[in-house]
């Protein structure tokens, strides 16, 4: 399959092309805030490194978050209107579900993927090793750090700790046995998004218009509304 | 022969909209998806509310606007991608930006960076095929207040702005004083068509040969008077505190077309909406005896349309923009300043 992953739900954003199980080229920046400005050239110049046209694409691979919000919604609108326009099928996957599949990490233990989720707090999901491949353990979660550590207590288990969130709040973890921080990958790989996908068992979406970003949060307003006027929002 | 087509995408605020405009500026389709609804519960546009709704909405506006076209998203048959870039909110423009790049690069055709005021420039000749420059726009909304100049596509001349709030954001700060909701312009509209004009005497800021405005004044002598008397007639507030506001708009613009000997009179953005105002344009250019040009309610208010005319103004004198613009919440329209 010739594959176009585009990756913007954290600080590292970037593009990677992969043709029949072989990573082409991938191109990241942690220019926070500009993905809306280089993701579309970056997968323009590894479609013209590669002599391929984005019609000739057999896929569009997205990570739909969790992450930062303005970010997700530059990836899908350009992934989903590449998909649309240009007659490819679109993958999506989760950021955490991305992390943990990464390569470097190998696959001998179980994985907690832990992105920053600004303002004091992490989106985090488990991920067990079952016959070579990792699974899901519940959904991905919006929390507390001290919450997710506190849970971690009564999980006597080893496992590795993988991303951004799990590297800012390492001091919180110290006085857990068994646990290890993977020094890389510190955000998903839009490679490894398209390996998974050549791989099988992504399901391609049929409807590109019904890939939304995971948010897990209500918008600010929303939420100091149902605080002030519960009775209000529920009218409306 | 077919005529040539520019798809262009709106996103800068609340609307999410998409059009199809021919070569000659005929409108061959326009599609606006409001979500006024989603924000009326807060009183104003909330950015990460409107920036969500953009991301579900944007391609299926899109389609609908190639449909209504007579066209499709796998054959849109457009000769390049129009996208508002800013001024707006940061948020909801990068929705619409990153579609527009990704369209316009799947079909191979340019993107075209448009500014949001451009666009409510030209909407005016989206539906007036006899307007002849200079005119004078008045481009008043809830984040502008222009008087400007139009010497030709593209020759702008920024002859008055407001030194303080915009007209659109006075008109919702003292709707919402006085409990009549969002957005605050067609409610105090409405009720001002039952109240007395003459009952309260608001100030009428910056008189004289300055063609700047000021609506921070009015807005605070509404709330004084609501303090003063909690018992007040809310039609009649409603009505002096806009005879106040059109007062100085509709004078400043006359002002404006003496100026330079304009030919016209142009209203644009959401408050062009207001009757009042409308009415009261209508009869200065009449008693000037210059052409008044009013847009459809749906070009005043935001629409891609408008930004198709601008894209094509921009796609023949300049061409296709660099797939790396980015969004520019602040972007300034360049004008020589009057």
């Amino acid at each position: 399959m010739k594959l176009l992953s585009l990756e913007t739900a954290t600080a590292a954003g970037g593009a990677a092309l992969v043709i029949d199980g072989v990573v082409i080229g991938e191109s990241m920046t942690t220019k926070d805030r500009r993905h809306a400005e280089t993701l579309l050239p970056s997968a323009i110049e590894l479609l013209a490194q590669a002599g391929i046209t984005v019609q000739e694409l057999d896929g569009i691979v997205i990570d739909v978050g969790p992450g930062l919000y303005t970010g997700l919604r530059v990836g899908i609108a350009t992934a989903r209107s590449l998909a649309m326009a240009s007659g490819s099928g679109l993958y999506s996957l989760t950021s955490l579900e991305v992390l943990a599949n990464d390569e470097r990490l190998g696959t001998s233990q179980t994985v907690l993927s832990v992105l920053d989720a600004r303002r004091g707090e992490v989106f985090a999901q488990y991920f067990t090793v079952e016959n070579g491949q990792r699974f899901p353990q519940g959904e991905p979660r919006v929390l507390l750090p001290g919450d997710l550590i506190e849970e971690m207590d009564t999980r006597p288990q080893s496992l590795v700790v993988v991303g951004d969130g799990g590297v800012r709040y390492q001091e919180l973890f110290a006085h857990l046995q068994g646990v290890e921080f993977a020094p890389v990958p510190l955000f998903p790989s839009p490679a490894t998004a398209a390996m998974m996908v050549e791989r099988g068992g992504v399901t391609k979406q049929d409807i590109p218009s019904d890939v939304t970003p995971i948010y897990l949060r209500d918008p600010d307003a929303v939420a100091n509304f149902k605080v002030a006027a519960p009775s209000r929002l529920a009218d409306s | 022969m077919t005529k040539e087509m520019i798809l262009a995408i709106e996103t800068s605020c609340d609307e999410t909209a998409a059009a199809v405009v021919d070569e000659d500026l005929h409108v061959l389709s326009s599609v606006v998806s409001s979500q006024i609804d989603l924000h009326a519960s807060f009183g104003g546009v909330v950015p990460e509310i409107a920036g969500r709704a953009h991301v579900e909405l944007l391609e299926p506006v899109v389609q609908e606007a190639l449909e209504q076209a007579g066209r499709s998203i796998r054959d849109p048959g457009v000769v390049a991608v129009a996208v508002t870039t800013g001024p707006g909110l940061v948020g909801s423009l990068l929705v619409g930006l990153s579609g527009a790049k990704a369209m316009a690069y799947a079909w191979g055709v340019p993107f075209l960076s448009i500014n949001h005021l451009e666009g409510h420039l030209f909407a005016a000749q989206l539906e007036s095929d006899s307007l002849v420059f200079p005119y004078v726009t008045l481009l008043v909304s809830g984040g502008h207040t222009m008087l400007i100049g139009v010497h030709g596509p593209g020759e702008y001349r920024l002859m008055g702005e407001t030194i303080d709030d915009a007209a659109g954001e006075a008109y919702d700060k003292v709707a919402r004083y006085l409990g009549l909701g969002y957005p605050g312009g067609p409610a105090i509209d409405k009720l001002a068509a039952q109240g007395d004009p003459t009952a309260f005497r608001f100030p009428r800021a910056l008189p004289g040969e300055n063609l700047d405005f000021s609506f921070s004044g009015v807005k605070t002598s509404v709330v004084r008077a609501v303090d003063r008397s909690p018992e007040i007639n809310v039609a009649d507030v409603a009505a002096s505190f806009q005879a106040a506001v059109v007062d100085v708009l509709v004078a400043k613009s006359m002002q404006a077309v003496e100026r330079i000997d304009a030919t016209a009179i142009v209203l644009g953005g959401g408050v062009a909406a207001n009757s009042l105002l409308r009415e009261r344009t209508t009869t200065a250019a009449l008693e000037h005896g210059v052409q008044c040009a009013l847009p459809s309610l749906a070009m005043c208010t935001d629409n891609a349309a408008m930004i198709g005319a601008a894209g094509w103004h921009r796609f023949r004198v300049h061409g296709g923009d660099d797939f790396s613009i980015g969004a520019n919440p602040s972007l300034v329209l360049e004008m020589e300043r009057a």
